[in-house]
C-alpha cells in the first residue's frame, strides 16, 4: 500500500522501495503485484536485493514482510515520512481502494456475456457433433451395418482404432461392402476430427462447470451449470433475467411456438407452457398434467436465484432449494 | 428529548439508536437527521443493520471505539460501515471487503464521502489477494455464506491482533435451513471457542432480522 518491502527470514528489512503518492499509480502497483506481474518498483527491489548478494526473493503470499509491514504498517508510513499523520494516511488508503475497486469492475464486470458466449459454443457444438456424428453412422455402416453401439463417441472410437472392420476383434462376417484403403483413410481421418470435436465439448463443458457458480451461484445451484447457461443466453445478460417476470422466464427459448399460438387464432393450437426449461428433469419427467404447474414454479424460483446473483451474488441456494424441494413434493401429491 | 451515550459514539435518543454525523447533512441512506444544540445526529436503522439490531437487543459489548482498525468482511452497500466510519472518525479505518461489483455503484460514493473506508473488491476466502491490509483491532464478518464461520477464522489469524475482537453475525439460513437456528448459532459458536477466542456475548437478532445470530468474541 505504501511500498515494497524485502526482509530477510528473520525478519529484518533488507530493501524498500516507497510508491509514489498517488493513488492511481497505488493501485495499479497493487494490481501488478497480486497478479505476479513484473513492475519498475518490483524490478528496481529485486535488482538492489541481487547486489546485495540475494539471489532467492520469493514474492508469494502469506509471507514474512507481509507480516512485518502488517504488523509495523503506521509507523512505517509515519517514519518514512510517507505522510504527516494517520488522518492523511487514511484518506490515501480510502483513494487507492476507490481508484482499486473502479479498476477491477470495469475488468470483471462483465462475465455474463462470456459465459453466454461459451454456452452457445457448447450448443454449436452438439448440433454440429450430431450431425457429423450421423453422417460417419451412415458412411461406415455401408462397410459394416452389423456394428452399432448406442453412443456416438464408441462409434467413432472404434473406426479411429480398427478402421478396416477386418481389424475389428470381434469380426467375423458382414452384409457392408468391401472399402480400399484410400476409402478407409479419409472415413479414419474424418473420425479423427470428430473425435477430437468430442473432447472439445468436454472441455467447453468443464469450463462451465467452473465459470458458472462463480458468476451465478444460487442459478447454478437450482438449474445445474449448464441449463442455468442456456437460460441466461436465451435471456442475453444477467440483469435482463434478473428483471423478468418468472412468466417469461418459463417460457423462455419458446418464443417462436408462443407467436405462432398468438398468431393463429383457430382453437387446435396450444399456447406453450414452457421453454427450455422443459429440459430440466422435474419436468420433463413428471406426468404431463403435472408439467405446468412445476414448471411455473421452478421458473419462480430461477426469478428469485437470477435476481440474488445480479443483485447481491450472495449464496442463498440453500434455501432457495430446500423451499423448491418442498412445494415440488406437494405439488406431486396434489397431483 | 433524552440522549444518553449507550456506548462511545453510540447514543439513544429518546430511545432510538443515533450516532454523531461527522458531515453536516450527510445522509447517504435517506437517513433521519437530527440537530441538537450544534451536534448533528444520523439515525441508525435496527432493521436495516445487524449491528444496530444486536445492539437493541442488548448487546453488552460493543469493541468499536474511536481510531479503531477494522476489517469489515461483506460490506455490502456499505449501511452498517457508513455508522462504524462515524465512530471510528478519521483517526480509524475500515477496510471493507465485497465480491459482489453491482454494489459498487451505492458502496463508492458512500466511502468517497466517509474518507475512512477503503473498498476492496475480492473474496473474503481470499484474503491472500488483499494481503496488504494492516493488522486490526476489529474483524467484522456478515457474508451470509455456508463457511461465514471459517472465513471469519482464517481472516482473523491473518489480520485480528491478539486480543483483538471478532463481530460475527450468522444468517443460520445460508448454513442450514432445517436445522432450529438456535443450535447452529451453538455450533459456530463452538467452532469459535476451539480455535480458541473467548466467547463475549451471543444474541439472536429476532424479531430484527429472522433466525439470525451475532456473536462478539475475543482472539
Ligand atoms: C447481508 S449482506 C451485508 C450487509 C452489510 N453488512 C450491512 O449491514 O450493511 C452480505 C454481503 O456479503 C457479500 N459476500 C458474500 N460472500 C462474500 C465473500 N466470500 N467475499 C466478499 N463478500 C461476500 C455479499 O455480496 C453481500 O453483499
Amino acid at each position: 500500500m505504501i511500498g515494497l518491502f524485502a526482509v530477510d527470514e528473520k525478519g529484518n528489512l533488507l530493501a524498500r522501495r516507497l510508491f509514489q503518492k498517488e493513488p492511481t499509480k497505488i493501485a495499479e502497483a497493487l494490481a501488478n503485484f497480486a497478479s505476479g506481474k513484473r513492475f519498475n518498483e518490483l524490478e528496481g527491489l529485486i535488482g538492489e536485493l541481487r547486489k546485495k548478494g540475494y539471489e532467492d526473493v520469493s514474492t508469494s503470499q502469506p509471507n514474512k514482510a507481509t507480516e512485518f509491514v502488517r504488523e509495523n504498517f503506521r509507523k512505517l508510513a509515519i517514519e518514512l515520512k510517507f505522510v504527516k499523520n494517520q488522518a492523511e494516511l487514511n484518506n490515501l488508503l480510502s483513494a487507492v481502494g476507490v481508484a482499486s475497486s473502479k479498476a477491477a469492475i470495469t475488468k470483471v464486470g462483465r462475465r455474463d456475456k462470456l459465459i453466454i458466449q461459451a454456452v452457445s459454443a457448447f450448443n454449436d457444438l452438439d448440433r454440429i457433433l450430431n450431425l457429423m456424428s450421423e453422417r460417419i453412422r451412415e458412411w461406415y455402416g455401408l462397410h459394416y451395418p452389423e456394428f452399432r453401439p448406442a453412443e456416438h463417441e464408441k462409434f467413432i472410437e472404434a473406426i479411429v482404432k480398427y478402421g478396416n472392420r477386418e481389424k475389428f476383434e470381434k469380426f467375423t462376417t458382414s452384409m457392408g461392402m468391401q472399402l480400399v484403403a484410400e476409402d478407409i483413410a479419409i472415413l479414419q481421418r474424418y473420425a479423427a476430427r470428430l473425435k477430437e470435436l468430442y473432447v472439445l465439448r468436454s472441455e467447453l463443458e468443464k469450463y462451465l462447470n467452473a465459470l458458472v457458480p462463480t458468476e451465478m451461484p444460487n442459478m447454478s445451484a437450482l438449474l445445474g451449470p449448464i441449463l442455468a447457461a442456456r437460460l441466461l443466453a436465451q435471456a442475453g445478460s444477467l440483469e435482463k433475467l434478473a428483471k423478468m417476470p418468472s412468466s417469461t422466464v418459463q417460457l423462455l427459448g419458446a418464443e417462436k411456438a408462443l407467436f405462432k399460438a398468438l398468431r393463429t387464432k383457430g382453437k387446435e393450437v396450444k399456447v406453450p407452457k414452457f421453454g427450455i426449461l422443459f429440459t430440466h428433469p422435474d419436468i420433463s419427467s413428471a406426468p404431463k398434467e403435472q408439467q405446468g404447474k412445476i414448471a411455473r414454479l421452478l421458473a419462480a424460483k430461477v426469478s428469485i436465484a437470477a435476481r440474488t446473483d445480479f443483485y447481491t451474488k450472495e449464496d442463498r441456494s440453500k434455501e432457495l432449494i430446500e423451499d423448491y424441494r418442498r412445494k415440488l413434493e406437494e405439488a406431486r401429491k396434489a397431483g | 428529548m433524552e440522549i444518553k451515550e449507550k456506548f462511545p459514539g453510540i447514543f439513544l435518543i429518546d430511545g432510538k439508536l443515533a450516532v454523531k454525523n461527522q458531515i453536516s447533512g450527510w445522509r447517504p441512506f435517506g437517513e433521519q437527521l437530527i440537530k441538537v444544540g450544534s451536534t448533528e445526529y444520523r439515525f441508525w436503522d435496527p432493521n436495516r443493520s445487524k449491528l444496530a439490531a444486536a445492539i437493541m437487543k442488548g448487546l453488552k459489548v460493543v469493541p468499536i471505539k474511536e481510531g479503531d482498525k477494522i476489517l469489515y468482511l461483506g460490506i455490502a452497500h456499505g449501511f452498517t460501515a457508513s455508522f462504524i466510519s462515524s465512530i471510528i472518525g478519521k483517526n480509524g479505518i475500515i477496510y471493507g471487503v465485497e465480491f459482489a461489483p453491482r454494489v459498487f455503484n451505492e458502496l463508492l460514493p458512500v466511502t468517497e464521502k466517509a474518507k475512512n473506508i477503503v473498498p476492496i473488491l475480492g473474496d473474503a476466502r481470499k484474503p491472500e489477494t488483499y494481503s496488504w491490509v494492516e493488522t486490526c483491532d476489529v474483524v467484522y464478518v456478515d457474508i451470509a455464506q455456508p463457511d461465514l464461520t471459517e472465513v471469519a477464522i482464517r481472516n482473523c489469524k491473518a489480520f485480528l491482533k491478539r486480543g483483538g475482537y471478532l463481530l460475527l453475525a450468522i444468517k443460520t439460513q445460508s448454513i442450514d435451513v432445517t436445522a432450529p437456528a438456535k443450535r447452529i448459532i451453538d455450533c459456530e459458536v463452538e467452532k469459535l471457542r476451539a480455535e480458541g477466542f473467548e466467547i463475549l456475548d451471543v444474541r439472536s437478532l429476532e424479531p430484527f432480522e429472522e433466525r439470525h445470530g451475532f456473536v462478539v468474541a475475543r482472539m
